[in-house]
């Protein structure tokens, strides 16, 4: 590890991109499933936190709308073999998840790039079902948790900037009266 | 077997979630033998872990290191603790504190320099250091003001404590939080291999308080020694197991047990289990012995104690008179068939702080084994939910789990008067007015119960054969409330108030989490907070071997020499 890299906890990636989800503007329940995805993603493919931030980096409501746009992905494809595609194209880490929980049912998925990461822009997805196997996240996951992952230092820098801002201020609290240990 | 098929076997008699998950129900709860501060010590005592103190550096007002190490089932631990004093005005249990008299870290491995250079620059700083995945739990705390420095005396002088001054509190050092799981850098919980000793949910923690707690006493007993080499003397037998850890609590409990529908219902699935069990013995000569020695012990402890009631529980001049009234009527029921069932029977007629306390005294005939505890206690979150189901199915599952959402009153304008945000200072938990904060995308969404009324309302309105995938794709809101019905935490996952209410009593579900770990002596310091103590009574680590019984907690308060003059 260089001073350019930190290892993280997958708890910790989860907790921040949830909180600077909503910083960002997304609902409750939003943030909790982004949270959910970019973690899968930086676990198994990494560039998650990368993808978030990309994204971010622009538009405000860009995160709800790329949600919105994803969720197509979370249901069963009536279909044998299906396209999906964005305009504009959205990082891959929003889909790797959903991606994978298909390829449970046995949908075998394509992108270009083929080994995609999870800033990697992606216009289009081909889903097939192949009987596909399982991908065997195990190994990452456990790996994951009882060592951590290594981050860009940078970048784990900027999400706890951002996800800072979801902390209220204890003086405004304060002034309000609310509820205290004294 | 797994835990839910448990629950859910019709053979198994079980109390009901409405009286089990009911606010003052959990509010009641006290310690059993399933907490996890026993568990942990019958496991260190059975798998015959080696605990001794490898360095103690401080100075005569207790400031400097004490390092522990742990033997343990081919696993090597050390507890390292840095201690220090600060200004009397800058002690506080609020998590806010930015110094502390002790902060501490359980790693796991062989300590060298570079990791205690490591440990030594960032544990001090608690939330804002950075640490790595060799350590497992991360504490602080300060020392009781009022004791600390009259012990160091009284030991010093080859004096031992006075009852009366030290005996009502029962500890020397007290906590403010035990982190892990992932917090600061630190190994996830679920990175534990199913054969490592801290395996078991807060194990890590509780070993880390067990050593805190310690710490505590060689801490005093050190000082002692270096001011009075020629008088010193240690704690006697009486005092040497007394003290416990002191520990004070806030709000961050609330949103821990909404968010975790799952770890809730096992912790209360093993202790329902258990009943369930004691409540079918039927009563051997043994087993009544038995727990006439526990009714015994809780009596003479909370009798040694003089307390009047602190709002809202029972204090120890209560506790006692109804320890005796338990005591009378198992007397009167010894010769029925199922004489444990019986007096569980009568005490669901006593009020939920009499009945919760019987609870536990039954608890100590259960015989089931730890390992199977600790398997049914670690829970899977893992599973993925099924978006193809229809909202019909959706709302069967409401209607069957969650039909005591109507008797809360959801659309009163009380219903959502507080929502739950972290503040910047520590993220400490807090409640807000919204009437006088919005929460601009700041709410710690626990409002379970406020958006499970909110999801009934649209699904009212939906078409019923849609998928639930799809409904969500017109209503990511409810992604929340629409999980909390897909994944069946089991009967015990929810408890059944809305924790935004005007009328919501933290206290409740902070004493049920603080009883399951182990915890005793509630003192409610206002509708927020509280004060505890665990681990009092409890062997200290060198008492520590394979004989080591499962009968320490509710010690007496030591007597005074003249009255043991007399009692001898």
């Amino acid at each position: 590890m260089t001073s350019k890299e930190i290892f993280v906890a997958p708890r910790e990636i989860h907790d921040l991109i949830q909180r600077a989800s909503r910083v960002k503007g997304c609902e409750a329940s939003v943030a909790e499933r982004i949270a959910s995805k970019i973690t899968f993603c930086e676990i198994n493919y990494g560039g998650g936190i990368k993808g978030w931030l990309q994204l971010v980096a622009d538009d405000k409501n860009c995160l709800t709308e790329t949600f919105k746009s994803v969720q197509v992905l979370d249901s069963l494809p009536s279909k044998d073999s299906l396209d999906f595609s964005w305009n504009p194209s959205i990082p891959f880490a929003f889909i790797a998840q959903s991606l994978n929980a298909l390829q449970a049912y046995g949908f075998a998925w394509e992108s270009s790039p083929k080994v995609p990461t999870g800033d990697m822009q992606i216009q289009c997805v081909c889903l097939n079902k192949l009987n596909s196997e399982k991908l065997d996240s195990n190994n990452k996951t456990n790996k994951a948790f009882s060592k951590g992952l290594q981050v860009n230092n940078d970048e784990w820098k900027k999400l706890v900037g951002i996800a800072s801002r979801f902390l209220l201020s204890e003086k405004i609290l304060d002034d309000a009266h609310s509820a205290v240990y004294e | 077997m797994e835990l839910l098929d448990l629950l859910h076997d019709p053979d198994i008699s079980l109390r009901s979630p409405e009286k089990v998950m009911d606010p003052t129900t959990l509010g009641s709860a006290r310690l059993t033998r399933l907490s996890f501060s026993r568990s942990m010590i019958r496991r260190a005592a059975s798998k015959n872990w080696k605990l001794k103190r490898t360095s103690i550096d401080l100075d005569e007002s207790g400031r400097g290191q004490i390092i522990y190490r742990v033997d343990a089932e081919g696993y090597i631990f050390h507890f390292v603790a840095f201690t220090t004093t600060i200004d009397e005005s800058l002690h506080t249990d609020r998590v806010i504190a930015d110094a502390w008299e002790i902060s501490a870290a359980l790693i796991e491995g062989e300590l060298d320099e570079a990791f205690l250079d490591l440990l030594n620059r960032e544990v001090p700083k608690q939330e804002d250091g950075r640490l790595d995945s060799r350590v497992l739990a991360l504490t602080r705390g300060n020392r009781s003001v009022r004791f600390y420095e009259y012990l160091v005396d009284q030991l010093a002088s080859g004096s031992q404590p006075e009852p009366s001054l030290v005996g009502d509190a029962g500890y020397i050092m007290r906590s403010t939080a035990f982190y892990g799981n992932g917090k600061f850098g630190m190994r996830s919980f679920l990175g534990y291999e199913s054969e490592h000793p801290l395996f078991a949910p807060y194990r890590a923690q509780f070993l880390a308080a067990w050593l805190f707690r310690e710490t505590s006493y060689d801490s005093v007993e050190y000082c002692a020694q270096i001011r009075n080499p020629e008088k010193a003397v240690s704690f006697d037998k009486d005092w040497n197991q007394f003290f416990g850890l002191g520990n004070s609590t806030g709000l961050g409990l609330v949103p821990w047990a909404m968010k975790h529908p799952e770890e809730v219902n096992a912790w209360v699935g093993v202790r329902e289990l258990a009943l369930a069990n004691v409540r079918k013995l039927d009563g051997s000569p043994e087993r009544k012995r038995l727990l006439e020695k526990w009714i015994d012990q809780a009596y003479h402890h909370f009798s040694s104690f003089n307390g009047e009631d602190c709002w809202p529980w029972k204090g120890p001049d209560s506790l006692s008179e109804a320890i005796l009234e338990i005591h009378r009527t198992f007397s009167s029921m010894t010769d029925e068939d199922h004489p444990f069932d019986a007096l569980y029977l009568w005490a669901e007629n006593q009020g939920p702080e009499v009945n919760e306390l019987v609870v536990s005294l039954l608890l100590e005939l259960d015989e089931t084994s730890d390992e199977v505890v600790d398997e049914l206690l670690r829970v899977d979150t893992s599973a993925v939910s099924d978006l193809s189901i229809t909202i019909e199915d959706l709302e069967k599952r409401l209607t069957e789990n969650y039909s005591w959402l109507e008797q809360l009153d959801l659309e009163s304008s009380a219903a959502d008067h507080y929502w739950w945000v972290y503040s910047d200072h520590a993220e400490e938990p807090r409640r807000a007015d919204r009437s006088i904060l919005d929460p601009e995308h700041r709410d710690v969404p626990i409002d379970i119960a406020l958006r499970l009324n909110h999801l009934k309302k649209d699904l009212d309105k939906a078409d019923k054969t849609t998928k639930v995938s799809i409904f969500l794709q017109d209503f990511p809101h409810h992604g929340i409330a629409i999980n909390r019905l897909m994944k069946d935490s089991g009967p015990y996952g929810e408890p059944r108030e809305n924790v935004c209410d005007l009328n919501h009593l933290p206290l409740n579900l902070q004493r049920f989490q603080l009883a399951m770990y182990g915890m005793d002596n509630f003192k409610a310091q206002s509708t927020d907070w509280l004060r505890v103590t665990l681990f009092q009574g409890a062997p200290r680590i060198a008492e520590l071997n394979a004989d080591t019984f499962d009968d320490w907690v509710w010690p007496q308060q030591p007597k005074r020499e003249q009255e043991k003059i007399l009692h001898d």
